[in-house]
């Protein structure tokens, strides 16, 4: 099963996700950050840009790639959807991920904005594979 | 005895437990809490698994401290307190958490609830316009260039008065005087610069607000006198912190000490705790960036409180005189500082990690205003928006006990789906009216996740703070009006 399902927290927000493969799981990663942070789902955007990030371990990859959504939708109002060609390779220093997305903007008079996302933490971020399928847990500081 | 896993728990008086030290903890873990709340945090396990975590760090003294509002955080719990070595300890962007220096300022007015009578409403609807709240607000004043940016980053609350927010007085009675040493721009990204352009003098979202309040109740006449608070008086809260030039400081910050962790082989029981030493170049620029923030957030609070003077002034047509618009004082609850404490007898330069935790530095105090050296530091405990907040004192039995240190606020009770969920079919506007507080807010879900029953009460965590003789009561202040993102 591929998917998000949003988890409970007290001063927080969370996010359980699931991914037959590791582009999947970040791919609804994605997915499941936007429906946190957005009041609509996100329309297609207008341009394909391409995105490349190098990080350590497979968890600094993924807190990296929600990083650059979060900022980019908190800071400069523009989300990135669809996303495709996700590939995350291991590379010498750990992984590689490539990606591109459909560049949109929001309008700021509309409030689209659902909640303010602080940061993308570490807290209880663990990837595992099991039973085929790949999943992890991220909690967003509110 | 009570037992937390492999720890033994030992209750040293009425609301303080301590938990042994045993694996790898340098210290014992100390946790400030009623017998029920206590109860209720060895049945959550997490938020106290924190505090021992914390006292694994290298270079900590004395205690994990744990205050009253404890609940878990991303390393370090909330209400956590921990006070490092400053030449062989290590400081941790755990500790300090992604909103450095979120805090609160309190300032006082001549006015009376009577005074403002049936003007509350057009108060409220002013501050609301004028002062810019919700997700990622910006452009209260004109938006700084990267000069001027960095000279707040670096002169902090006197470089923001310069320019005309507020009176050079304001700066005294501001913690740290409003300015932290050795902050440096340089050691921040660009992305953290220009997060924080447009953003000076903005609230933002979640829990932050300005309030308009009135003094309800009395608890030590004199000091509140000293203080210049009396009862029905209008005064302002505001909570807010360092906006997004903060949270991408903790980001990027976060990033470099997981891998200086690794480079100094600092082996912690949670990658969130990660640190370097202080005096590394990573410590030092973390700190450098951290202070600069901080300088920041002291801006921002005194440009919230210069804007909502000028719409006090414009909306009830009063006169600086009639007006009589002080700032009473400003804390950080937030922060890592340097500061020296007495340990087994002896002064030594710490680290002080406070994160969820407010200084409260006792009377005579060096680092405190001359006005206030007879009472103690004032210290600003912020409720939810239908109770009340409480404005208390720092005492020598904090200095002793916590790093000269207590807590910052109530906490959650809820999660926002619950409270938003409690909230369906409830005139919200109406029932806090009812109360009479009037709310305005940016966000569709702001109020309900916002709403009193979704918070602790806050009087419960100060009470025990209070009888611990760590910080004591002088007033309570009633909610009247209340911005929020």
């Amino acid at each position: 099963m591929n998917g998000y399902k949003e988890l409970e927290h007290t001063a927080d927000i969370g996010l359980q996700v699931w991914g037959e493969h590791l582009p999947e799981l970040f791919f609804q990663a994605a997915c499941g950050y936007y429906a946190l942070a957005l009041v609509h789902a996100p329309r297609p955007g207008q341009n394909w840009q391409n995105f490349t990030l190098d990080e350590d371990n497979l968890e600094d990859l993924l807190v990296t790639f929600l990083g650059e959504l979060n900022y980019h939708l908190m800071v400069k109002s523009e989300y990135f959807y669809p996303l495709e060609s996700i590939q995350i390779l291991p590379i010498h220093s750990g992984y590689r991920m490539n990606y591109r997305g459909k560049r949109g903007l929001l309008k700021k008079s509309k409030n689209e904005i659902k909640m303010e996302i602080k940061a993308v933490t570490y807290h209880q971020l663990e990837i595992m594979k099991e039973n085929g399928y790949y999943s992890t847990k991220i909690i967003f500081d509110l | 005895m009570l037992q937390f896993k492999e720890h033994s728990v030992t209750q040293i008086h009425d609301n303080l437990f301590e938990i042994s030290a045993s694996g790898g903890m340098r210290k014992p873990a100390r946790v400030y809490a009623s017998a029920a709340m206590f109860q209720s945090l060895l049945e959550e396990k997490e938020p106290l698994q924190q505090v021992i975590n914390v006292a694994h760090l290298p270079g900590i003294e004395k205690y994990s401290l744990a205050m009253p509002d404890i609940h878990w955080g991303y390393g370090f719990p909330i209400g956590g307190v921990a006070a490092t070595d400053w030449q062989d300890g290590v400081i941790s962007p755990g500790g300090v958490g992604y909103d450095i220096n979120c805090g609160v300022r309190l300032a006082s007015t001549a006015l009376t609830q009577e005074g403002i009578g049936n003007r509350m409403n057009s108060l409220i609807e002013e501050l609301f316009k004028t002062i810019p709240t919700g997700v990622g607000s910006s452009d209260a004043i004109k938006k700084l260039n990267k000069n001027e940016l960095k000279s707040v980053l670096k002169g902090g609350v006197s470089w923001i008065i310069g320019q005309g927010y507020g009176s050079a007085e304001d700066a005294e009675y501001t913690e740290e005087k409003g300015r932290m040493e050795g902050a440096d721009p340089d050691v921040i990204s660009e992305r953290a610069l220009e997060r924080g352009q447009s953003q000076m003098g903005t609230l933002g979202s979640g829990n932050h607000f300005l309030e308009v309040d009135v003094v309800d109740r009395i608890f030590d006449a004199p000091a509140a006198q000293q203080l210049g608070l009396y009862e029905n008086q209008i005064v302002i809260l505001i909570h807010t912190g360092s906006r997004g030039l903060g949270y991408q400081i903790c980001d990027d910050y976060l990033k470099v000490m997981g891998k200086a962790a690794q480079r100094y082989h600092i082996n912690l029981p949670d990658r969130q705790l990660a640190s370097a030493p202080i005096q590394s170049p990573e410590g030092q620029n973390y700190f450098a960036a951290m202070a600069a923030a901080a300088n920041f957030a002291w801006s921002n609070r005194q440009v919230i409180m210069s804007l909502a003077k000028r719409v006090f002034k414009r909306t009830l047509g009063v006169s600086d005189n009639d007006l009589n618009f002080n700032l009473v004082y400003d804390v950080s609850h937030n922060i890592a500082k340097k500061e020296v404490h007495r340990v087994d007898g002896q002064e030594k330069t710490l680290c002080v990690h406070r994160k969820g935790a407010t200084r409260a530095f006792p009377p005579n105090h060096p680092s405190i205003p001359e006005k206030y050296s007879s009472v103690g530091q004032p210290v600003l405990i912020p409720g939810d928006m239908g109770r009340y907040s409480f404005i208390c004192l720092g005492t020598e039995r904090a200095a002793g006990e916590t790093f000269g240190s207590t807590c910052h606020g109530a906490g959650r009770l809820m999660s926002r789906n619950q409270a938003l969920k409690m909230a369906r079919g409830r005139d919200l506007f109406k029932e806090m009216s009812g109360r009479g507080v009037i709310v305005r807010a940016k966000g569709k879900g702001t109020l309900a996740e916002e709403m009193p029953q979704a918070y602790k009460d806050v009087a419960d965590v100060v009470n025990i703070m209070h009888n611990s003789g760590v910080s004591t009561k002088v007033v309570r202040l009633k909610p009247l009006g209340v911005i929020k993102g």
